[in-house]
Order: structure tokens, then sequence, then C-alpha cells
């Protein structure tokens, strides 16, 4: 007996198959393996867009703009979204509009948290001027109020340290001091002083300080106007200015929107 | 690579398609690599083991696992097919050897396939016949008569001297011869 193989036999080993294809399950398994041993991605999960689900995304998205839309009028009414840029809104006000805003500062001072941003206030009172019957009505309250609550916190500040003058009738152009409602809170503020700078106010401040009450009947305060080395400077938004005194003498505050320029004045001296 | 469709993937390299697997994880990729080398794997698994079709896929399974794990010592001198033989052997002979059997097929079990005309029995009882050889003569015969493999090659994938793997291909023959006698 030989182990050599006769050409039969070779020939049917030769014939035998070579390939053959596994149970279809098993592509599946050997991937999976392979993800789980972290040599393939896992499968992003995808979801199938029905028209069920369209309908529910458009039904819950309706929804939404509606619930948006009722707590805007619920809260704003028709105030704008945004107010003019790079002016504060509190220069733009005049006494006029100041006056028709007089609820009791005992409310303000309860809840002064509500106080709302000048433009927001500003907005109301248009629509409130545009339609006298919803003058008298109730959402006008609160936005009044804090404007309030702002003036009377100013008004604090004033008697106590203010020696600014203001004055209820127009000042000639030369000269004038400013009572002004306190501007928002300035932070990062600039000191910027100036002995060349000379402001000689009209009045004197005790003469011309307002009582607290007859504030609110200030009369549109004209462009404030004072020489600089000699040259006229003119302040169109005197609301943006005021005059205090310090252990060091009276200081001009010029409320801008980067912060506050203080300017130390000059006696004349 | 990445994302690349179905007919790319067939032109693609093996090369191209492990790079495509390592570096992306590319499930497409990998599919094409198993689709490619799988049915010539699973034949070879399924003829050595010679059992049940579900313990070779088990053992393909394995192979795939254990190339991948092991790709970083392939260094692209041989075929990808060549190296995936490789480890396919080297799992089959540890198996063969965890859960190994001592089969010493009858002769009288073995059908009469003498005289029969149809090439597709000849080649079915030829199998069947293959099978109920003992594990170490059937390896080593099926990968020198139908694999093509030289006796050096077939002691080093299954870790035996050469001497003994012409022994076993000896024994082989003879029993086959035998069987097909008989």
């Amino acid at each position: 007996m030989t182990d050599k193989l006769t050409p039969e036999e070779r020939e049917a080993l030769k014939n035998l198959p070579r390939e053959r294809m596994p149970g279809a399950a098993l592509e599946g398994r050997v991937v999976n393996a392979m993800r789980e041993h972290g040599f393939l991605a896992r499968p992003r999960r995808t979801i199938a867009v029905t028209g069920g689900r369209v309908a529910t995304l458009v039904a819950a998205s309706v929804a939404l703009m509606i619930g948006a839309y009722s707590i805007g009028l619920h809260r704003g009414g028709s105030v704008p979204a945004l107010s003019p840029v790079g002016t504060p809104a509190f220069e733009k006000r005049s006494t006029a509009e100041t006056m028709e805003e007089t609820p009791p500062p005992k409310q303000v001072a309860e809840r002064p948290h509500e106080a709302e941003p000048p433009a927001v206030v500003d907005a109301v009172r248009k629509v409130a001027a545009e339609s006298p019957e919803k003058k008298a009505a109730a959402p006008a309250a609160p936005a009044a109020r804090s404007d309030e609550a702002d003036r009377d916190q100013a008004a604090g500040r004033v008697e106590a340290k203010d020696e600014g003058v203001a004055s209820n009738e127009p000042a000639s152009p030369a000269t004038e001091a400013v009572d002004m409602p306190p501007p928002p809170p300035a932070s990062g503020a600039r000191e910027k002083a100036s002995p060349e700078i000379t402001l000689k106010p009209k009045q004197s401040s005790e003469a011309a300080r307002p009582a607290a009450s007859a504030r609110s009947q200030m009369a549109p305060k004209p462009p404030l106007t004072f020489m600089l080395n000699g040259v006229p400077v003119t302040i169109e938004a005197p609301d943006s200015v005021r005059v205090t005194e310090d252990e060091l003498g009276k200081m001009l505050l010029i409320y801008t929107s980067d912060g506050i320029i203080r300017v130390r004045l000059g006696d004349g001296r | 690579m990445r994302g690349m469709s179905a007919p790319h993937e067939s032109r693609a390299t093996d090369r191209e398609l492990v790079e495509a697997v390592l570096q992306y994880r590319d499930e497409g990729a990998f599919r094409a690599l198993y689709r490619r080398h799988t049915p010539r794997l699973f034949m070879l698994v399924a003829r050595l083991l010679a059992r049940d079709d579900r313990e070779a896929e088990d053992v393909v399974q394995e192979i795939w696992i254990h190339a991948f794990e092991s790709l970083d010592r392939f260094e692209w001198n041989s075929s990808f097919s060549t190296w995936l033989t490789g480890i396919g052997l080297n799992r089959v002979r540890d198996r063969i050897r965890k859960y190994g059997r001592s089969r010493e097929t009858a002769v009288e079990a073995v059908p009469d396939v003498a005289g029969a005309p149809d090439p597709h029995e000849v080649r079915v009882d030829l199998e069947r016949m293959i099978g109920r050889l003992p594990d170490d003569e059937r390896m080593v015969l099926v990968l020198h008569d139908v694999e093509g493999m030289k006796h050096r090659e077939i002691s080093e994938h299954l870790d035996i001297p050469e001497g003994t793997s012409k022994t076993h291909l000896f024994n082989a023959r003879r029993r086959l011869r035998a069987m097909m006698s008989g």
C-alpha cells in the first residue's frame, strides 16, 4: 500500500467545494460581536418619519407658539421688544410724560423689585397716551410705579448729597445746573478730572433745589451749555448730567452708556 | 473609505477595508471583508472540525474577533486570507484539543460508494468519509490534499513535526482508501 493518491482520488479531492456560506444569521452575530469588542461603531438610531409623528410635531409647535404669544400678551401687551439703541431710554422722557405716572410711592417702596426697564416704561406710556381710556387701566400702574420708584430713590440721593441745581424755569443757554432722575448704575465708571473746566451754576443749590413733590412739575430741560477752555460746550441731554459735591468740592457727573464721567469742577480761582 | 458604497467596497483591497475598519470602525467595510473571506473560512473550519455547522459558526466568529484583536501584529507580508486561515487553524486545533474526541470511525459504517455514478453523491460521500477520519489525520489530509499546503506549513500551523504530519497523511489516505473500497 502506498500513500500516493491515484489520479481519481486526487481528482475527487480536488473537486471538493472550497467555499460554503454559513447561515445568514452568522453575519449579524459576528457584526454584533465586533461592535461589542469596540471594533465597529454603534449604529445610529433612526426615527422613522411617519405622518402621525409629523402631525404631533406640528401640533406641539403650534401650541408652543400660541403659548408664547399668550404669555407675551399677558406680560408685555404691545410693548416693542427692543428699545432704540444707543440712547438710554430715561434720557428721552419728557417731564410731561413723567407727570402722567403718579402712583403712590408707598406701593413702590413695598415692591421695588418690580421696577421695569425704562424702555418698557416708555413704550407702555406711549400706548397709554394713544388710548386715553386705557390710561387709567391697571396694567400701566406697575410700570409707572417702577418709574416713580426710580425718581423717589433719586430724590433721596439728591437730597442727601446732591448739590446740583434743578430749575423749573428755562435757564439761559450759558449756564445751567440740572437735576435729573438717577441714571442706571454704571459699572466700571471712569473718572476724568479736568481743572480747566469751569461751570458756574446760575442758582445756588439751596435755592434751586425743588421739593420732591414739585419736581414732577418740571418743564422740559433745555440743553446745558458751559465753557470749556473758552469754547462753549452744549449737552443736549441735560438729564445725563448732574453736579454733586463732596469734601473736595463740586463735581460734574456725566452719565454715558459706558459709565459715569466725573469732572472735578474748578472754583474759578 | 468611510461610507463607501457597495461597489467601491467590492473593488477595495483587503488592506483598504481593514484600515477603514480600524480608522473609522466602518461596518460596511467589515461586512465586505466578511463576505469576501467567510465562505472559504467556514468551509475549511467545518471540514476540519467535522461537526455540526453551529460549532463551525462559533469558530468563525472567534476567528474574526481574534483577527482584529491581533491586527497590530499583522504586517501584510502575506495575504489577509492566509493570515485568517492561520488564525482559523489555531482556533480549530485548540478546540479539538479542548473538546477532543478520539474518533476512530468504523470502516463498516462508511457507505459503499463504489459504482456510484453521480459525482455529487461521490463528493458527499467523500466528505463524510473525511469527516470520519481521526482528528489529527483528517486535519493533515485536508490541509495537504484539499488546501494544498506543504508539510512544513502544516507542521507550523498545527505545531507538530513534519514527520508527524507525513505520518498522519499516510494513515489518513490509507483509511480513506479503505473506506472507499470497503
